[in-house]
Formats: structure tokens, C-alpha cells, sequence
């Protein structure tokens, strides 16, 4: 027995190909958005750092330097050079493959980015791990007991989760879980040389926060997909067709639900990875949130400059993902 | 009254001294420096620590303790110390260095010629002695003889003079050039035998403590110092030698064999820094057993530390203080009796209790604190009198109070100062608004015109620990200051500023900073509530941390059980 699909086969099969040359425009199109999104966003970085206060020189060494330590220090960055100058110097480097240097550290940029973003990208991974499952399964519990307690405390608690600040929650569970039971370590650095599963260990902590922001968000999300997907023709079908109730759900009403929550994974992801700023502070956590965040307290703008573009390449493979995965799982995507 | 014992030791110490120092000693006998005073003075002017003791054993009594405060009980050899601290902002260049976080990392291997200790004397490092001319102009240093770099090389006198060199430079951007500047030019230090030979832009008698590490950018590096390669070895003489760095995370250090000083072997195996973004999370780390010790915290962040039995708190006597200025040259504060009102409307006890819980000792609106030798001590205390202060404002035509703003920037506790001295207005009827400004927008370009700090009709500001007032009452209240947020333009201060700079004569100094002081107390262009206590904190069985107020965080006498 099989039940109705949520989109007839049909308006697939009346879809002519697409010739070759419309095919070549349509693979391009994202591309090319996706180069001019970038560089709008690294001119605008650019213009925005040039109007943060200070000047790097002054920054580093400290407002009671002398004026010439500091006129010495820019000219030595070239950060006394045209905004315009520094800007295509930037560009220039970037089109031959070279990010540059940071002019706070002195280090390359991309040694700096490799370990922040393998860092971001551990912690986003894990509090991922744990807050999707948890949030459809919350969901859709939410929305199969719609209107019921276990709906309104699901969802309740949820959301009013949501609006504490990661920084409340995180001294909470560091105080609790840290230094009151001793389960976790209060920082998320484990010592050098660790294994896997320790590196995993010291995660934990600073991944519940994340859990805690956007397991409400998403709970919510699913609730409203299942109860669109329990509301559909096709769901009433396979009930009528007597499907038991464990089928229907895991079978049908799931792959329905889970499309607008996964549309929302890929920002949620990007999020993840580039936002992350207070929690990697508050657990000593050498993420690109923090990296970008020290960028531009120095006015490191070359640092800035790459901190933010990979976030934003970031979110953008993220967001093209989320919509392959929607795709995959909805054939009306693909055919959009 | 002295023994005749004491007179004959006394006369033997005369013919070693020069005549400065006899003069010291004479201001000893004459009841006008206390002996913790002549002590300090007397090692700024290279005065050895046995022969200045001699000098009070020949007065009677045992020499004040000048040392860090002797450890509890026997310390333990061997073990790793773990120390959280600020992470660097920048790439670590001894010349340029200017945060709290680099600071600490350098002097775990570097040393300076003299150490400026938590009493503000000076301990003889690398340079043995010293002593000025008769005018204060040339100063010369004799360089410790048998001291290594870690690299196996002599330390020597052109060493030095290439450091100071490196740091005079107005070419390399050095972070000392401020302290430097009118006091020392490129080329004014040259090497003499095992001696290096100051030839000072203009007298100056404090300049050991510029020289010490009070000037903490003063880490004396070899002649072929290359900054590039700086954090690949963090070339240095003291007792703990380069380990590990990686950028953003931390270090460590390991136990340096072959220290020079026999009297100050360390203790402990192995340093590691732990580099934290933020105060707060270096408090939780020590609690959550991830780290050993704590230093330069601001009270806000560590009060759950220091009434807690597991840690031992650290508190150091500092002249790291905040200052209210306010604007000169912009009515109302133009009237000096509107400024003298504000000041007298602050319950200075009252704040010190509420934000510091008593970490630290009162401000009397002037840069000179208790701590600093030259603070004539004798000078009244300023004390809340709203009665006063109201009657100031009625006669300077502002009975009805008037609305004014008050900047500061969002560090440690100065936005809570704003709060109360804003409330402290209300008691007198002036409507003072908060602006509180992240550091970064506050400083700006830290010169007048582009600074929120400088420009402000009143801006809050916190000065670091400083053993001699020069660089602040310069700086921040000669009528050509460069950090003069008050626009104070008093002939009569400049001259007494420079009266002060100019005296050997340490009772002649003293009259000065007094003169200075009262003159300060009459027109009143800033309030200083307050010097603060530099705090820190250390786990149970820790020993021997000496926090230097400076920012060093000298562990080579440090212990863990």
C-alpha cells in the first residue's frame, strides 16, 4: 500500500527539459550572485571599519602612546594609505589566492582562520547535533498532542528559552553543571593533545546554551510544518486507508513537516559558525566569532575583512545546502 | 637618637655615598623622610638595599621589609603553575607592548635593570648600581657581570644601550617614546666598560624608575633583537626560559637552570599562561580549578574570590587610579567654585565602600597618591560638605543647579563612578547625564580635538600605576598637556611642575608636589575619588606570587603544593 504523494507525479513529467544553454544560465546565476554578494559585502566591510573609531596604530599601542609611536605604527601596516589603496591591495592578494596578514598578530590570515573556523565549525556541529533531533521531536510531539499540556510545555518553555541570552544561560550552566556538580570543565579548550572524545567532553557545555537559544525557534517550526502535514489531503488519506499511525507520521507527515525547518537550518548554521561571539568568550573558546570580534576592536580590517567573507561564504553554502536537502526532500523545489 | 655605634656606622656608609646620596641620608637624620621613605629614595638613587639598610640599623631597628611579603611556610620545589591572563591583543614586540596580556608573557623571561616592587622602591636587576651627577642629568648604571641571555650569550653594556636606543627611537615606534620624551633621546645612553652612561635631555631624579620596569617596555634585549622572531624565543635573562606560544591560547615556561641570581632560584618546573578575551571567564576558570592564579582583576569581576576561603586573595597597594576632569575653558565649569562644588558633593569613603569595598585608599582631586614618595601627606583630606558646595554654586550664580554631561568609558567600574557622582550632583542640584562609550569610541584618537575623553565637558579616565606622579601631572594638567581633558591652563602649576622636575633635593621636591597640591585643591579642574588596590588571587597552597602593579606577574619565587 502506498500512500499519496504531496505532489502528483505529473507536473514533473510536463516539465521539458531545459535546453543547454538555459541550463548553463542557471547553474551560473548562484555563482555569479554569489561573487557579487561577496564583494559587495567586502566593500562594505571595508567602508564600515573605515568609520570605526581610532586607528590601529593608536589601538595597539594604547592611548597614552606618543603620536609618533603611532604615525610610525600605521605607516609600517600601511594602514596610512588611501581607503581605495588598501581596498584593491586587499582584493588583489585575494584574487592570487592570499588572505593576507593579520597587522595586529603579524600572522598569516588563513593560518588564523583555519583553526577558528575548524573551532566554530566543532561547536555549531555539535550543538546541531543535539538541538535538531531534539526540536522535531519536540515539535511534532507538540503537534500530535496539539492544544493538549504537552503541547503548551513544549512549545512554553520553548520560547521563553529562546529569549534568554546565551550569556545568562551559560553562567547558569557553568555554575550548576561546572562548579556546583563538577560534570563539565568550565572552559571549552580541552588541554593540548587531546582525543576526540575529550575535545568532544569540553564541547558539551558551551553547546547547550545554543541548544537552549534555538530549540524553541525550531521546535515551533516543526510543530507548525507537522500540523500543516496532519491538516493535508494525503494525511487524511492514509489514515483512511488505515495506515497505522507510526507509519503515517514517519512516513509521510515528517517529510512534509521538516521542509520549513530545514530551510531555516542553513542561517541557523551560518549563525552557528560566525555568531558565536559571547559564548566563545564566556568559555575561552577560539572560534571566528571571536576572532572577528578581536579583529575589530583592533581595527585589523584585512583580519575583519577575511573573518566575515567566510562567514558569509559560510552562510551562503549553507543556505544552498538547506535548499539541495529541501529540494531533495520536496520535488516542488526542484522544479522552482 | 643615634648610638655612637650608629654615628661611626654612619661615617663609614658617608664614604661610600655620593654627595645625593648623603643628602638623603641627611634628610633621614632630620625627621623629613620617614624610613620607608628614605629607603625608597635612597634605592632610586642607586643606593644598594645592604647599605641603605646599614644606614637604618645605624638609626636603630631593623630595615622595613622591602621584599614581597614572606610566604606562609616552606614552598615546595617542582610542579606547574597555571595563570590566566588577558589575551595579547598584538603580536608580542617588547617595544611596542602596551596591554596587560603581553606584558605578563614578556616578563616571564625578560628582566629589567631594576624592579620597581609593590612598596615602589627599586630592586637592582640587571644593572647592579647606579648614581646621578650632581645635577640629576647623567645618570650611570653598572651592568651585572656573569648574566646570560638563554641563548648562552653575555649579557652586556652594549645591550642595554641598544635597548634604550631601540626604545628612544621616534623611528621605531616604540610604546616608551611617551615616557621618554624630554627625558631621553636616542643616543643618550653609550656604554662605558661594564657601564652604561645616561646623558639625560634635562635633569630628571626619578629617571632609575624609568629605566626600571615602572617603564615596562624597558626589558633589556640583546643588540641583535629582531622583533619577527621575537615569539619564537622570547629571548630573555630571567628565571624562566621560552617553551611553548601559540597565538590566542597561551604559553609556557620552563625553569631556567642557569639563572644568574642564586638568591632568587625558582621554585616551580614550569609556568603556563592561559590567554582569556574577558575578565569574568579567568575568575571562573580559577574557581572551576583550571587555572592556579589570577592577576589584575577588577574587583566587580573577582569579589566572589576574595571572601571565598578556597583562594588566598591578593591585594597590592597601587596609585592605578580614575580622574573626573572637567572643562576649564566651558562655562559653567569655567568657575572654579563650580568645580570645587562638585568635588566637595562626592562621599569619596562612601563610593570607595560601595564600588571597591575599601580596595584602595582615597583620592584628594591630584594625581599625587599616598604611595608615591614625593605626596606631601600633611595636605588636608577633601571631604563631602554639601552645605558648601551649595553655597559655592549660589555665589557662582547657579543656585538653581544647571545640566551638564558626564562621558566615560565602559571599563571595570567607572560606569557605577558616573552613576554616583551623578547622584552626588543631584544632592547639590546639577543635572549630570550619563554618556558611557564603549573604550575603543571613547579614547578615539586619543589627541585633543578627536577623543570623546579629551573634548568632553566632563570625561571620566583611569590612569595605570605609575611609583612617580611626572608622566600624569605632566601629561594630564601642564597647560600643554597632551591628555589635559580639563584644558587646565595655570602658569602657576606649570611652573611648580617644572620646579619639581628640576630637584635633587628630595625635602625641595616635596614642597613642590605640596605647593602642587593645595594649588590643585584651589581650583579644582579634576576629582580623583580614589587610587585602587591591584587585586588578584590565588588558589590554596599557592605561594610567593608577587602581582607587581605595573602588570608584571613576577613568579620567580612562586611555589604550588
Amino acid at each position: 500500500v502506498t500512500a499519496v504523494a504531496p505532489v502528483p507525479g505529473p507536473a514533473r513529467l510536463a516539465d521539458p527539459p531545459p535546453p543547454p544553454r538555459r541550463l548553463l544560465r542557471r547553474l551560473l546565476r548562484p555563482v555569479v550572485l554569489f561573487v557579487i554578494n561577496l564583494v559587495l559585502l567586502s566593500a562594505l566591510v571595508f567602508v564600515g571599519a573605515e568609520v570605526l573609531p581610532g586607528n590601529i596604530g593608536r589601538l595597539l599601542l594604547g592611548r597614552t602612546a606618543d603620536q609618533r609611536s603611532v604615525d610610525v605604527l600605521n605607516h609600517e601596516l600601511g594602514a596610512d594609505r588611501p581607503l581605495v589603496v588598501r581596498y584593491l591591495s586587499f582584493l588583489d592578494g585575494l584574487l592570487h589566492g592570499d588572505l593576507g596578514t593579520s597587522l595586529a598578530l603579524r600572522q598569516p590570515n588563513a593560518d588564523l582562520l583555519g583553526a577558528a573556523l575548524a573551532n566554530s565549525v566543532k561547536l555549531a556541529a555539535l550543538a546541531f547535533a543535539i538541538v535538531v533531533p531534539l526540536a522535531l521531536l519536540g515539535g511534532v510531539l507538540a503537534a500530535l498532542r496539539r492544544d493538549t499540556w504537552v503541547d503548551r510545555t513544549i512549545i512554553g518553555v520553548g520560547v521563553a528559552l529562546t529569549v534568554l541570552p546565551e550569556f545568562v544561560t551559560g553562567l547558569i550552566l557553568i555554575l550548576v553543571l561546572s562548579l556546583g556538580l563538577k560534570l563539565f570543565p568550565v572552559t571549552a579548550s580541552p588541554p593540548p593533545g587531546s582525543g576526540a572524545l575529550t575535545q568532544l567532553y569540553y564541547l558539551v557545555l558551551p553547546a547547550l546554551p545554543l541548544v537552549i537559544v534555538l530549540f524553541g525557534y525550531l521546535a515551533k517550526l516543526a510543530r507548525a510544518g507537522t500540523i500543516t502535514a496532519l491538516d493535508s489531503d494525503f494525511h487524511r488519506t492514509a489514515v483512511l486507508k488505515g495506515l497505522p499511525a507510526r507509519v503515517v507520521v514517519t512516513r509521510h507527515v515528517l517529510r512534509n513537516a521538516l521542509l520549513p525547518t530545514i530551510s531555516v537550518l542553513g542561517t541557523q548554521a551560518g549563525y552557528l559558525i560566525g555568531g558565536l561571539v559571547v559564548v566563545e568568550i564566556l568559555f575561552n573558546y577560539r572560534g571566528i566569532g571571536s576572532l572577528i570580534f578581536m579583529a575589530a576592536q583592533n581595527k585589523d580590517i584585512p583580519l575583519l575583512e577575511v573573518g566575515v567573507l567566510t562567514v558569509g561564504v559560510a552562510y551562503m553554502l549553507l543556505s544552498a545546502l538547506s535548499d539541495l536537502i529541501a529540494g531533495l526532500l520536496d520535488p516542488r523545489v526542484r522544479t522552482r | 637618637m643615634i648610638s655612637r655605634a650608629g654615628i661611626r656606622r654612619l661615617d663609614g656608609v658617608r664614604s661610600q655615598v655620593s654627595a645625593v646620596e648623603g643628602h638623603v641620608i641627611d634628610e633621614l637624620l632630620g625627621g623629613r623622610l620617614s624610613r620607608r621613605e628614605f629607603l625608597r629614595r635612597a634605592t632610586v638613587l642607586g643606593m644598594s638595599i645592604p647599605l641603605a639598610g646599614g644606614v637604618l640599623a645605624a638609626c636603630a631597628g631593623p630595615v622595613p621589609g622591602e621584599a614581597p611579603a614572606a610566604p606562609a611556610g616552606p614552598q615546595q620545589a617542582g610542579g606547574t603553575l597555571r595563570n590566566a591572563v588577558n589575551t595579547p591583543t598584538a603580536a608580542i614586540d617588547p617595544t611596542k607592548v602596551a596591554d596587560n596580556g603581553g606584558l605578563v608573557t614578556m616578563c616571564q623571561t625578560g628582566e629589567y635593570l631594576a624592579y620597581t616592587d609593590s612598596n615602589a622602591g627599586l630592586r637592582p636587576v640587571l644593572a647592579e648600581r647606579w648614581a646621578p651627577d650632581a645635577t640629576g642629568g647623567v645618570w650611570t648604571f653598572d651592568i651585572r657581570q656573569g648574566v646570560t641571555f638563554h641563548n648562552g650569550a653575555p649579557l652586556t653594556a652594549a645591550d642595554v644601550v641598544a635597548t634604550f636606543d631601540r626604545l628612544a627611537d621616534p623611528a621605531n615606534g616604540s610604546n616608551a617614546l611617551s615616557v621618554f620624551k624630554g627625558v631621553l633621546s636616542k643616543g643618550g645612553a653609550r656604554a662605558q666598560g661594564n657601564q652604561v652612561v645616561f646623558t639625560l635631555d634635562r635633569p630628571n631624579v626619578n629617571f632609575p624608575y624609568l629605566a626600571s620596569s615602572q617603564n615596562y617596555n624597558a626589558i633589556i634585549l640583546p643588540a641583535s633583537y629582531d622583533p619577527t622572531r621575537y615569539t619564537t624565543d622570547f629571548m630573555g635573562t630571567g628565571p624562566y626560559k621560552f617553551d611553548s606560544y601559540t597565538p590566542g591560547v597561551g604559553a609556557s615556561f620552563v625553569k631556567n637552570p642557569t639563572y644568574w641570581d642564586a638568591t632568587r632560584q625558582p621554585f616551580l618546573d614550569r609556568v603556563e599562561l592561559k590567554f582569556y578575551t574577558d575578565l569574568p571567564p579567568q575568575v571562573v576558570a580559577l574557581q572551576g580549578n583550571e587555572v592556579d592564579v589570577v592577576s589584575g582583576i577588577s574587583y566587580s569581576a573577582g569579589r566572589g574570590l576574595f571572601t571565598d576561603p578556597a583562594f588566598t586573595p591578593l591585594y597590592v597597594p597601587s596609585t592605578y587610579t580614575r580622574q573626573l576632569s572637567m572643562r576649564c575653558d566651558q562655562a559653567p565649569f569655567t568657575d572654579p567654585r563650580v568645580r570645587t562644588a562638585l568635588a566637595l558633593a562626592l562621599d569619596r569613603p562612601a563610593a570607595l565602600k560601595g564600588l571597591l569595598d575599601d580596595k584602595g585608599v582615597l583620592g584628594d582631586d591630584s594625581p599625587f597618591a599616598p604611595l608615591q614618595p614625593a605626596t606631601d601627606k600633611t595636605v588636608e583630606q577633601r571631604a563631602q560638605d554639601l552645605a558648601k558646595a551649595k553655597q559655592l554654586l549660589a555665589d557662582a550664580g547657579l543656585a538653581g543647579g544647571f545640566d551638564a554631561t558626564i562621558a566615560a568609558p565602559r571599563v571595570q567600574e567607572i560606569p557605577d563612578l558616573a552613576v554616583t557622582l551623578q547622584n552626588a550632583a543631584k544632592e547639590i542640584g546639577v543635572r549630570l547625564t550619563l554618556d558611557i562609550q564603549a573604550p575603543n569610541d571613547y579614547y578615539g584618537d586619543a589627541v585633543l580635538g578627536s577623543s570623546p575623553w579629551l573634548d568632553s565637558q566632563l570625561s571620566l579616565v583611569d590612569y595605570g600605576h605609575r611609583s612617580v606622579p611626572d608622566v600624569i601631572a605632566n601629561a594630564a594638567l601642564r597647560s600643554d598637556g597632551v591628555w589635559n581633558a580639563a584644558h587646565y591652563n595655570s602658569p602657576a602649576y606649570d611652573a611648580l611642575f617644572d620646579d619639581y622636575t628640576s630637584q635633587l633635593d628630595v625635602q625641595k621636591q616635596k614642597e613642590a608636589v605640596g605647593k602642587m597640591q593645595r594649588l590643585l585643591l584651589v581650583d579644582t579642574p579634576i576629582i580623583v575619588p580614589y587610587f585602587l588596590d591591584w587585586l588578584g588571587a590565588t588558589k590554596k597552597g599557592v605561594q610567593g606570587v608577587n602581582l607587581n602593579p605595573t602588570g608584571q606577574l613576577d613568579l620567580s619565587r612562586a611555589s604550588i603544593a
